[in-house]
């Protein structure tokens, strides 16, 4: 059976990385994980194309759809969205299902959650990243379940 | 075939489990703003805990 620590991908990242000084308090230590001489990754997160305005994030269309959304990227380099990112406006606030990879110049409708149950409808047209607000990733969490796994 | 639909009402129920246990009434359930409600303790957090060079 294939495991994560055969990936050579990993193995060749995993030697490479160092444990920076942890940090402490009330009772919560976080460990850095450092990793070499950064590398263009080749894509931007969803909160810097927003920023500079060369990608949206949208109802599928006026009605809107509860467990989609679309992202519209216009730039020349592809979006990284990240599984459980919070996405805030539009008809109800949402949280990512996954982690997509939306090319450069395309569309993509994206598989998300409503974490907003008692509105529906228009605050804005399009969303914003949440600065704060995310949900752990799929079976990470005792009862979220966001795959297969709840869908039968 | 793989699906990434959601549970959606076991969301809903942890959301508001997760409102009732920092003692957060948001209008219309959103879980932002039990992020709002605390938002001074998190900016300490950041602060302290935000993301390093490397």
């Amino acid at each position: 059976m294939d495991t994560l620590i055969n990936d050579v991908a990993v193995r060749r990242t995993a030697g490479k990385i160092s444990l920076g000084e942890p940090v402490v308090r009330d009772g919560l230590t976080i460990v850095p994980v450092l990793d070499p001489p950064a590398v263009d990754p080749g894509w931007l997160l969803l909160d810097e194309v927003l920023a500079l305005g060369s990608a949206e994030v949208s109802e599928v269309n006026e009605a809107g759809s509860v467990p989609t959304l679309t992202v519209r990227n216009e730039g020349d380099i592809a979006i990284l969205l990240l599984d459980g990112e919070e996405l805030i406006g539009a008809k109800q606030s949402r949280i990512l299902n996954t982690t997509v990879l939306v090319p450069a110049h395309q569309s993509l409708q994206i598989p998300v959650s409503c974490v907003e149950v008692g509105r529906w409808g228009y605050r804005t047209r399009s969303f914003q990243v949440s600065a704060r607000g995310s949900m752990p990733p799929c079976g990470e969490t005792r009862r979220f379940r966001c795959t297969t796994r709840c869908t039968r | 075939m793989k699906t990434r639909t959601a549970n959606q009402g076991a969301i809903w129920d942890d959301l508001a489990e997760t409102a009732l246990s920092f003692l957060v009434a948001s209008p219309t359930g959103a879980m932002t703003d039990v992020f709002e409600a605390h938002k001074s303790v998190l900016a300490e957090y950041q602060l302290e805990h935000g993301a390093r060079p490397g």
